[in-house]
């Protein structure tokens, strides 16, 4: 397995406010990872950080072994990476469906006509060609957040960074969105406080916990449907 | 905020080139403006209807613009005859001026033709398609981009002033005359700016992630020119040669 991404030491923290990364190690190649941890304990900071919208104050990021320093080298790692914000209106901001995901193949030095063809596939593969045409503003929640993720997936990315996808989701399309994301080949980090969800769409998962990240152990942890003690926290039988 | 009603329809307008519709407009309207002449004017009126009519619109819709319109013009035209210069006459005792109140007529023509030109020539567009026709005309990207960008964002942004203020209603606000409501405005349209401001970043920072780097390209649609597009192109630039002429001539 290559690494794709490397945390070597890494240390963050806001203006003003405690460290939310403490030397922070943390590498991932082509596995499926599931992100977990309480609100505010810096998990979107996180993904920020791998993307490079926020820089570490100290430690070094890796990117296939070579470390991320200049906008250049932000910008290859970034051709790498799919990042699904938790809010979708952030990232639909073109007037139509079609022309929102062919932003992206465009910057990358397409012509129109590819674009295009290659955003029509997208689409296709999402089930969703008949949103073409749609105005983004109009779209329901629920299909916002599978265009978000058609813009993401036409670029071709090799890593998935999904911040919180089945929020706000009915559950009809939290199933599709679960559906797809289970299919593809993809290696991802997912932030979630779904279980079933990660369950099925992660093999394995870290929480973050006071600036650190830990592996849980033994595979995936999971919850239960029964009443249970610990039926809403992730915990290990013997 | 108004949608974009008008912009959903099957007529030739609807599916026509924005394009020529934008450049047969952008004669059209300002010779109409101009032109001093009453029967110019009527012939000007009676193009706009058959427009109207061309792009088979919801009458009802149409009506309410042009009340909403006709507030003004009205105004225009009750205040005109009595403040304009010029020999005047008397109607109930009061001394009217004929000029003003042929001014007044001239004015309350042109704004309903020039409105129902406008919604029959650009409202049967997207905004999004009118940015594009406006970039294909040499207009900027970057001033393209602002265009799209304003009107992508000015629902979410309404959307959120909503919001908030629906959040400060159900704790017992309602509206007066005094400082807690001022400051309650204050605080409402203020957070209004800086949830906007932090969107504006987080968009900015979604671009970015998708290979954005200061330069802007749009998605064009293939143009789909029709002979219909051309015959109407073609008679709105000829009827505004012509009229302007005869009313500054004739
Ligand atoms: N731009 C910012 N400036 C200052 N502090 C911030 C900023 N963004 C986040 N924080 C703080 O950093 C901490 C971690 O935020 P982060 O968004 O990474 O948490 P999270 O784990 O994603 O939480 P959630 O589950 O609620 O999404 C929070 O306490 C938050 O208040
Ligand atoms: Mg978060």
């Amino acid at each position: 397995m290559s690494t794709l991404l490397n945390l070597d030491n890494v240390c963050f923290s806001y203006p003003h406010c405690q460290p939310i990364l403490n030397n922070c190690n943390f590498s991932i190649g082509d596995q499926r990872i599931g992100l977990i941890g309480s609100n505010g304990s810096g998990k979107t900071t996180l993904l920020k950080i791998l993307v490079g919208l926020l820089k570490p104050q100290q430690g070094r990021l890796f990117h296939q072994g070579s470390e991320v320093t200049s906008e250049r080298d932000y910008r290859k790692l970034r051709k790498n990476l799919g990042f699904l914000f938790q809010n979708s209106n952030d990232q639909l901001f073109s007037p139509t469906v079609i022309e929102d995901i062919a932003f992206g193949p465009l910057n990358m030095g397409l012509t129109q006509d590819q674009a295009r063809e290659r955003s029509l596939q997208i689409l296709k593969k999402l089930d969703i060609l008949s949103l073409q045409d749609q105005i983004t503003h109009r779209l329901s929640g629920g299909e916002k957040k599978l265009v978000a993720l058609a813009t993401v997936l036409v670029m071709n990315p090799r890593l998935l960074l999904l911040d919180e996808p089945t929020n706000n989701l009915d559950p009809e399309t939290r199933e599709k969105l679960t559906a797809i994301l289970r299919d593809l080949e993809i290696a991802r980090i997912i932030i979630s406080h779904d279980w079933d969800f990660l369950t099925e769409t992660t093999d394995e998962l870290y929480s973050i916990e006071h600036g650190h990240l830990h592996q849980c152990k033994d595979g995936h942890v999971h919850v239960h449907q029964h009443v249970h003690e610990h039926g809403d926290k992730p915990h290990h039988h013997s | 905020m108004k949608e974009e009603r008008f912009s959903v329809g099957g007529s030739p307008l609807h599916r026509g080139s924005v394009k020529l519709k934008l450049c047969g407009g952008l004669l059209f309207i300002p010779a109409f403006a101009i032109t001093p002449s009453y029967r110019e004017a009527l012939i000007f009126l009676f193009i706009s209807l058959l427009l109207t009519a061309i792009a088979r619109l919801p009458l009802k819709h149409v009506i309410n613009r042009l009340v909403l319109a006709n507030f003004f013009s009205l105004f225009l035209f009750i205040t005109l005859p009595l403040t304009y210069g010029g020999d005047p006459f008397l109607i109930w005792g009061v001394p009217v001026s004929k000029a003003g109140f042929l001014l007044g007529g001239l004015i309350v023509i042109k704004t309903n033709g020039i409105l129902l030109a406008l919604i029959a020539l650009l409202g049967t567009s997207t905004v999004s398609s009118l940015g594009h026709g406006l970039n294909a005309l040499g207009v900027s990207d970057r001033l393209t981009a602002l265009l799209l960008f304003s009107y992508r964002y000015i629902f979410v942004i309404e959307q959120e002033f909503k919001r908030l203020q629906r959040a400060a209603k159900i704790r017992g606000f309602s509206p007066g005359t005094n400082v807690h409501t001022y400051r309650t405005f204050g605080y409402l349209i203020g957070m209004t700016m800086v949830k906007s401001w932090d969107q504006s970043q987080r968009i900015h920072d979604a671009m970015v992630l998708r290979g954005y780097d200061g330069q802007f390209f749009p998605l064009t649609n293939p143009s789909n020119r029709s002979p219909f597009d051309l015959i109407l192109f073609l008679g709105l630039v000829l009827a505004s040669i012509i009229l302007t002429f005869l009313g500054y001539l004739g």
